[in-house]
């Protein structure tokens, strides 16, 4: 790797003799008061350290090796910090006097300025001073008024002068509008926008756009294929909480990763993907309202994730069983065309859901995914749906189950099915299963003991069942080092009890890490 | 019925120890290691030098001592095995990790003290190791996030070498980054 000296003085090496007694600092600045935790390793007291020093003659000195670093490495660490951090390194000695300057990262991404026009000033006066002919990043969190527009939009034109490759406006409380000129951008390969106005007049033609994360905004469908037409080379896409639409189509020939997080409209969302490269989806957060959810031709799709919530206000029972049969098709829908996906992630409303379709004998599609994580609180009402997602996954080879704490409630259930033994009544189904499980992972349990039968259940039967089982763990180290005694207690039973099932595996291994 | 998919596991790792090349590579202090070639090329200086004929007995890195050179060859081997896992890696959600799996791993990684730590970057710089690189300056920018200047020049034992009126004119100068 090439070194470039960017003018500096020459870095000195370490002189033998006495330097200044170190001033100590008590010029007023914000300090910040969550210091990171980091590890430092020779820390020194304050005052009495040069005159120790000085009492004790020539001592070997601890050397300053960061400042021998070629000027690259030192821009490249000072790349990961915001730019107030990289700003004051000026001050630390002659050979860092103007090396941030050629930082090629600025990330206006802290919180020390209480007001929007001190965060203002403080930008305008670093872009100033900045000498880096290109930028990698250049990241501005501000709370946004319309009397920054003129600023923003010149910080917008610097950043897109030096030729920028990932340009984040992460904005709040007001709408920015996105400078024309920012819609068409060769160079540009990730941008991040919240609470920006995305209305090109024109095409949008960002040639070596990857990854795009769109927040807080109004996204209308036109725009959108304006965007995904202009982008050619668009790899992942980040939809949340966006809004002012009720469908949306995502049509991407490139397109390998999309994350969909959270919907707040008047109308229920209908979603539907043309994506045949797509390789990996998140429907995650909360849906105020979802009717349909379809990926089209899914057959490069390895991993998902389906970890939402579609909420509704209902106001009579009527209402909420119509609301679960809405979310009940949706389920289904999507599953369907989720039955080819190798990993699969499915979060606790959705396995409450299959609950729902397990109790009333509704069929579940059949997956074909290896790799299974189910989120659960391990209450009751999980067990119908942790039964029916195991039935439909013979092929499941490792399974991931990760307990959470969950507060739906589900009194619908309650009017529907009130035995635990429906559980047992579907073992007999069951015998035939889980021919590939090898490994299982348990994450999270300790913390709510009350879930601990249901728990203990789940573990029986895997153990009981799974035939080529090689390795079962059960972590939850929080409670072993954290936890009172009383609960450590209760966790070792609980343990001990578990190594005490019979499994028909003769190579399988139960292990608590901790 | 379910076929044995799990036999394609088993045989890819199988395939990995037979046929590997290795590759010798000879630290400053005149200590060899022998490294798998793969791994060896997440270097890209060794990888250039590899493809271009001149690794015939063995790599001097003249710029590596022996334990630095060992640290690496871990970092490397360790990544290149999570790169090439065919399985789907599995990690706890309830920790929000990232898709990284290694992060933990990384993180013990470079607890180490600064010396070591710097030789790390040096020789991630030297053998153009990016990950690496990337990950130790990382973790050097983490020790000097939200701290004051005094206190970055007391972690890093940074010499002060302005002069008392020197340093109140840059503290001026820069007072605008201070407020």
């Amino acid at each position: 790797m090439e070194e470039e000296s960017y003018g500096s003085s020459e870095r000195s090496s370490t002189s033998s003799e006495e330097s200044a007694p170190y001033s100590t600092d008590n010029s007023s600045h914000a300090t910040n008061p969550k210091n990171s935790e980091e590890e430092e390793e020779e820390s020194s007291s304050s005052d009495d350290y040069p005159s120790k020093r000085r009492k004790l003659g020539p001592i070997v000195e601890e050397e300053d090796r960061i400042s021998t670093l070629p000027d690259s490495i030192l821009l490249t660490i000072l790349s990961s910090l915001c730019a107030k951090d990289a700003v004051r390194t000026g001050v630390l000695s002659k050979r860092w006097a103007y090396l941030w300057t050629f930082v090629p990262s600025l990330r206006f991404t802290d919180y020390y300025f209480r007001h929007a026009a001190d965060r203002a000033n403080f930008v305008d006066n670093v872009l100033l001073l900045h000498r880096a002919s290109k930028l990698t990043n250049f990241s501005v969190e501000v709370e946004y008024n319309p009397e920054l527009k003129p600023r923003v939009d010149l910080w917008v034109r610097f950043a897109t002068t030096a030729k920028v490759d990932q340009l984040s406006l992460l904005l709040s409380s007001c709408f920015y509008k996105l400078p024309q000129h920012l819609y068409a951008n060769e160079f540009v390969s990730e941008l991040n926008f919240r609470a920006c106005e995305i209305k090109p007049n024109g095409l949008v033609r960002w040639s070596s756009l990857k990854r795009l994360c769109l927040w807080n905004l109004a996204l209308h469908q036109d725009v959108l294929n304006k965007v995904l037409l202009g982008s050619p080379r668009l790899e992942f896409l980040e939809l949340r909480n966006c809004d002012k639409f009720n469908r949306l189509d995502i049509v991407s020939e490139s397109l390998k990763k999309l994350v969909m997080d959270s919907y707040d409209e008047d109308y229920p969302l209908e979603l539907e993907i043309v994506a045949p490269k797509i390789e990996s989806l998140e429907i995650i957060g909360d849906f105020y309202g979802m009717k349909k959810c379809q990926i089209k031709n899914a057959s490069a799709l390895v991993e998902v994730r389906v970890d939402f919530v579609i909420r509704m206000e209902y106001e009579d029972e009527e209402q909420e069983e119509d609301h679960y049969k809405n979310c009940e098709n949706v389920v289904r829908e999507l599953f369907e065309s989720l039955n080819q996906v190798k990993k699969l992630i499915v979060g606790r409303w959705c396995l409450k859901v299959l609950s729902i379709m397990s109790v009333k004998h509704l069929s579940s599609p059949v997956l074909n995914c290896k790799c299974l994580t189910m989120k659960t609180s391990m209450e009751k009402w999980d067990l119908p749906g942790i039964a029916s997602l195991l039935q439909n996954s013979p092929y499941v080879e490792t399974l991931v189950i990760d307990i959470i704490f969950s507060n739906h409630d589900l009194e619908f259930l309650d009017r529907i099915y009130d035995e635990v033994n429906h559980w047992k009544s579907k073992e007999v189904y069951f015998k035939s299963l889980l021919q590939c499980l090898k490994t299982v992972k348990i994450f999270g349990f300790g913390e709510r003991f009350h879930t601990k039968d249901v728990f203990i259940l789940v573990v029986e039967f895997l153990l009981k069942n799974a035939k080529v089982l090689e390795k079962m763990v059960i972590t939850e180290p929080w409670v072993m080092q954290n936890g009172i005694h009383n609960m450590q207690l209760k966790f070792l039973q609980v343990s001990q009890k578990l190594l005490s099932f019979p499994r028909i595996s003769p190579h399988a291994v139960v292990i608590f890490p901790f | 019925m379910a076929s044995s998919s799990t036999s394609v596991v088993v045989s890819n790792k199988e395939k990995e120890n037979k046929n590997t090349k290795k590759v010798t590579l000879k630290s400053s202090d005149g200590e060899s290691f022998e490294v798998d070639e793969s791994v060896a090329m997440e270097s890209q200086t060794i990888k250039h030098i590899i493809e271009d004929g001149c690794a015939n007995n063995e790599i001097p890195l003249p710029n590596v001592t022996s334990g630095i050179l060992s640290r690496v060859i871990e970092y490397c081997k360790k990544h290149k095995e999570a790169a090439g896992e065919s399985e789907p890696s599995v990690t706890s959600y309830t920790s929000n990790s990232t898709t990284n799996p290694l992060t933990e791993w990384d993180t013990e990684f470079v607890k180490v003290d600064q010396n070591t730590l710097f030789d790390l970057i040096l020789a991630a710089n030297y053998l153009d190791i990016k990950g690496l690189l990337d990950l130790t300056c990382k973790t050097v920018a983490d020790m000097m996030k939200g701290k004051t200047p005094q206190e970055i020049r007391e972690t890093f034992h940074i010499k002060n070498d302005y002069t008392p009126e020197e340093e109140a004119e840059v503290r001026k100068e820069n007072q605008w980054a201070f407020e």
